[in-house]
C-alpha cells in the first residue's frame, strides 16, 4: 500500500455542513477507484484533501506512505507528486501549452528548459494534441484543454492522478476523447482517484466504485457489483436515475 | 477596415471641434497676445520638469506602498487588513487638497521637512497609494482561485504560484488603470502649487500675475497638460485592445 492513498477517519466540516464523515479508503499502487454519488456528496471535498488543499478536521491523509498534513515544505512536496485534474481544466492563460507542461518541472524539479521542452512534446503526443504546443489555451476545444490539463500534471511524474469530474464541463462529443486518454493511462498502470459521472468509463475501467452520499462512503465494490447488485437502497435509488 | 474608418472619422471629429473652438476664439472681442506667454516659456517648461518629476516620484511612492496595502488588505490578520482598511477610506474619503494643506502645515514643522518638494509628492504618494493599492488587488482578486489551487497542486510554493501565474495574469489587467491612475496623477499634482512648489500650475499663475494674461496664460498651461494626457490615455487604449485580444489567446505583450 506504500505508493498509493490512504485516509483514515477524515473528518470536515464548513460550518454545520457535513462534507466528510469518517472516511476509511485505501487506493492500491495502480487501483483505479472511482468515486460516484450525487452533486455535494464530498466527492469533490475528498480529492482535495488527498493533495492538501484543504486541511481535513479530523483523521489522516496519507500519499506513499507519507503524511499529507504535514509541515508546509513537506505538503509542497507531496502535492508535486499527486497530479490534480480540475473540472474546469485551469490552463494557465497566459503560458503557451507547452510552456503550462514545462513551468512545474522547471520551477519544483530543476528542469533544463530543454529537456522540460523535450518532455512536453512527448506528453503533447500522448494525448494526442502533438500539434498544439505553440498555441494559447483560450484557442484550444475543451476535451483538448482537459488532455493538455492531464499531460500538464503527467509532466510531473506523479505517483497517483486525481480527476474531478473531468469530462463534466466538457461538450458530450468531447468527453469520449477524454476518457481515451484516462482509460490509457489507467492500463499503464497509473493509480487513480477519479470522482465522475460516466458510470460507463467506472464500469469498463474501474477495479473498485466507491458510492458516496452526504459525506459518508455508503457502498463499495468491484463496479459489477456495485452497479449490477447494490447492496443499499440509496446507491440503487442514486443509480436508477442516473443509469 | 472597419477599424481604419473609424479612427479617420474619430480625427475629422476631433479637428473639426478643435477649429470651431479657435475660430471662436479668435472672433471674440478679446484681443488676443499670446507674446508674454512665449516670454515665460523657459518658467513653463521649469514647471512641466517639476510637474513631470513630482507626478513620476509620487507614482513610484504610490506604487510601493499601493502593493504593501493591497497585501494587506488581503492579509489572514484582521487586524492588518483593519489597518489597511483604515488607511483607504480615511485617504479616499477627504480631499486631496486637505490632506495637503495637514501636511504642510501640521506634520511638516513636527518632523522638520522644509523640501517643498518632497512634502508634496509624499502627499501625492500617500494619497495615490490609496487607489493604485485597490487597482492591485482588484487585479490579484480577478485571477480565479481555481488558478491558484492549480499551480499549488503541481507542486509550487506560494510564492511561486504568485509570482509565475497570479502577478503575471493580474498585472496585464491592471496596466489600463495604473495608467489612468497615472494621467489622475498628473491632472492632481497641479495642486502642489498650494504649498509653493513651482509646478506647471504656479508657472501660469505667475504669468497670469505679471502680464495680465491670464486667460493666454492658462490656454497654455492646459494645452501642456494635454500634451502629457492625451498619450498616455491612447496608449492605455491600445495596451486595453491588445490585453484584450491576448486573453482570447494569442498575441503575447
Amino acid at each position: 500500500m506504500s505508493a498509493g492513498i490512504e485516509l483514515r477517519g477524515v473528518c470536515k466540516r464548513y460550518g454545520e455542513v457535513v462534507a466528510l464523515e469518517q472516511i476509511d479508503l485505501a487506493v492500491g499502487a495502480g487501483e483505479v477507484v472511482v468515486l460516484i454519488g450525487p452533486s455535494g456528496s464530498g466527492k469533490s471535498t475528498l480529492l482535495r484533501c488527498v493533495n492538501g488543499l484543504e486541511a481535513p478536521d479530523r483523521g489522516t491523509v496519507l500519499v506513499a506512505g507519507r503524511a499529507v498534513d504535514a509541515g508546509h515544505r513537506e505538503i509542497d512536496a507531496l502535492r508535486a507528486e499527486v497530479g490534480m485534474v480540475f473540472q474546469h481544466f485551469q490552463l494557465f492563460p497566459h503560458l503557451t501549452v507547452t510552456q503550462n507542461l514545462t513551468l512545474a518541472p522547471r520551477l519544483v524539479r530543476n528542469q533544463e528548459r530543454t529537456t522540460a521542452r523535450e518532455r512536453a512534446r512527448a506528453l503533447l503526443d500522448r494525448v494526442g494534441v502533438a500539434d498544439k504546443g505553440d498555441d494559447y489555451p483560450a484557442t484550444l476545444s475543451g476535451g483538448q484543454k482537459q488532455r493538455v490539463a492531464i499531460a500538464r500534471a503527467l509532466a510531473m511524474e506523479p505517483v497517483a492522478m486525481l480527476f474531478d469530474e473531468p469530462t463534466s464541463a466538457l461538450d458530450p462529443e468531447m468527453v469520449g476523447e477524454v476518457l481515451a486518454v484516462m482509460r490509457k493511462l489507467a492500463r499503464q498502470g497509473m493509480t487513480m482517484l477519479v470522482a465522475s459521472h460516466e458510470m460507463g468509463f467506472a464500469r469498463e475501467v474501474a477495479h473498485r466504485v466507491v458510492f458516496m452520499d452526504s459525506g459518508r462512503i455508503v457502498e463499495r465494490g468491484p463496479p459489477g457489483r456495485i452497479f449490477d447488485a447494490p447492496a443499499e437502497e440509496r446507491t440503487r435509488e442514486f443509480l436508477s436515475k442516473v443509469l | 477596415m472597419k477599424r481604419r474608418s473609424e479612427i479617420a472619422l474619430r480625427a475629422a471629429i476631433t479637428v473639426a471641434v478643435l477649429a470651431a473652438l479657435v475660430a471662436a476664439l479668435w472672433s471674440s472681442e478679446y484681443e488676443w497676445d499670446f507674446r508674454p506667454a512665449w516670454m515665460y516659456r523657459k518658467l513653463y517648461l521649469k514647471g512641466l520638469g517639476m510637474t513631470l518629476s513630482a507626478t513620476l516620484a509620487a507614482y513610484g511612492l504610490g506604487f510601493v506602498l499601493g502593493i504593501a496595502i493591497a497585501m494587506a488588505r488581503m492579509s489572514r490578520r484582521l487586524a492588518v487588513r483593519h489597518l489597511a482598511d483604515l488607511y483607504v477610506e480615511l485617504i479616499r474619503g477627504t480631499p486631496f487638497l486637505v490632506q495637503l494643506t495637514i501636511v504642510y502645515f501640521g506634520l511638516a514643522p513636527l518632523l522638520r521637512i522644509d523640501s517643498k518638494f518632497l512634502l508634496g509628492t509624499c502627499a501625492l504618494g500617500i494619497f495615490a497609494a490609496a487607489y493604485m493599492g485597490e487597482i492591485f488587488r482588484a487585479g490579484i482578486e480577478s485571477v480565479q482561485r481555481g488558478q491558484f489551487e492549480a499551480a499549488r497542486s503541481l507542486g509550487l510554493s506560494r510564492g511561486q504560484t504568485l509570482r509565475h501565474v497570479v502577478f503575471p495574469q493580474a498585472f496585464r489587467r491592471m496596466i489600463p488603470p495604473l495608467t489612468g491612475e497615472l494621467i489622475a496623477l498628473t491632472k492632481e499634482s497641479s495642486l502642489l502649487f498650494f504649498i509653493g512648489l513651482a509646478e506647471m500650475m504656479a508657472s501660469a499663475r505667475h504669468v497670469g500675475a505679471n502680464t495680465y494674461r491670464t486667460f493666454e496664460a492658462f490656454l497654455v498651461v492646459a494645452c501642456l497638460y494635454l500634451t502629457i494626457t492625451v498619450p498616455l490615455s491612447l496608449l492605455a487604449r491600445r495596451l486595453e485592445r491588445r490585453l484584450g485580444r491576448s486573453d482570447r489567446g494569442g498575441v503575447a505583450l
